[in-house]
């Protein structure tokens, strides 16, 4: 006999119980059609099971919250940036995202938020597609010199031939010290862009890490080096499997937000890369 | 493979919009909530005798009560 869920059930049971599990990790209701970061909203993940031999299905919190951040009060200030009670403005940190390049090391050379994790709590967020905008500066008519405020165009960005597909993350149980809630949240590591996103997401030129299937395994299983760990953070996934096309502005208020939407003005993607 | 249309079951404090689908041979239901909880998958098991639990695993006292209204739902429609 078995327990799934604290109820007992056969052997052959729990295993159709535990395929039915990464059988729902191919159905794309598990995705919503647009996860806006910034909602903080939950996310469909692949985590290490307790004997850390094989993988959960878990829903998690986008946005990595440190332990340290005493209630959700604290979280909101942490993430959106608050006056204290002299008035002094301090500064909010978007932790939807780590940088490859900061897993270990935060910008200014001190330890990173995210070092235990990224060394014990690695994960893979699973995605269908996700969102970029790309920042294209209209020349003035007179001078011809390009204007200071870009025009934002929303590009829906994919896998080729890959319904899903898996994202480097890591993740972090944070527990509200006042209500007792436990949630486990999730920062995305991003990497340099690849060509095809250079264009895309070129205010930033970065793109989310995207593992093939081996790298993946290695990312979840592997016993790795902080370099390792690093190096796989920072792989460009290959422009040449991926899709951009340009979608409606309006997109994360229509049901169908990955409908491609031409732009008459709107200079082409350089694909031949 | 979606089985049928969506239902939606209005309970007391909550309004659940529910999916049915046909996943590797068995029924799971998708429920989302009008409280904001995040929404669950439930699916009817043969333990002991038949209940129902979430896939994946960790709600299962909500999987006991919401399966048990989709189940009263679709016996009476």
């Amino acid at each position: 006999m078995c327990y799934y869920n604290g109820q007992r059930v056969s052997r052959a049971e729990f295993i159709s119980l535990l395929q039915l599990e990464k059988a729902v990790k191919n159905y794309q209701f598990l995705d919503r059609a647009v996860h806006n970061g910034f909602a903080y909203s939950p996310v469909a993940v692949l985590k290490r099971d307790a004997e850390q031999t094989n993988f959960d299905i878990v829903q998690m919190e986008w946005g990595f919250l440190p332990p340290y951040l005493k209630n959700r009060e604290a979280a909101k200030n942490f993430r959106n940036g608050y006056k204290d009670a002299a008035g002094k403005w301090h500064i909010g940190y978007t932790t939807l995202n780590a940088k490859a390049e900061n897993l270990f090391s935060n910008e200014k050379g001190g330890p990173s938020i995210y070092a235990k994790a990224a060394r014990e709590r690695r994960c893979l967020v699973l995605s269908t597609g996700f969102y970029e905008w790309r920042h294209v500066f209209p020349k003035n008519k007179k001078t011809g010199e390009p204007l200071k405020t870009a025009v934002k165009y929303p590009y829906y960005i994919s896998v080729k031939d890959e319904e899903y597909f898996y994202m480097a993350a890591i993740y972090q149980e944070w527990t509200d010290q006042e209500t007792g809630e436990i949630v486990e949240t999730v920062a995305v590591t991003t990497a340099p862009a690849n060509p095809l996103m250079e264009q895309v997401h070129n205010s930033k030129k970065r793109m989310p890490t995207i593992l093939n299937d081996e790298l993946a395994y290695e990312w979840m299983f592997g016993d790795l080096s902080d370099g390792r760990i690093t190096e796989i953070a920072s792989s460009q996934f290959p422009a040449k499997q991926m899709d951009a096309c340009t979608i409606a502005k309006e997109f994360l208020s229509t049901l169908e937000p990955s409908t491609p939407f031409i732009y008459e003005d709107l200079p082409a993607i350089e694909y031949s890369i | 493979m979606k089985i049928e249309e969506a239902f939606e079951i209005v309970l007391p404090d909550i309004k659940m919009i529910v999916t049915s689908h046909l996943i590797g041979g068995s029924e799971i239901y998708r429920i989302e909530f009008s409280d904001g909880r995040p929404p669950l998958n439930v699916t009817e098991a043969n333990g002991y005798r038949p209940f129902w639990t979430s896939v994946p695993q960790g709600r299962q006292i909500e999987a006991e009560f919401f399966g048990k209204k989709i189940a009263e739902h679709l016996k009476n429609k």
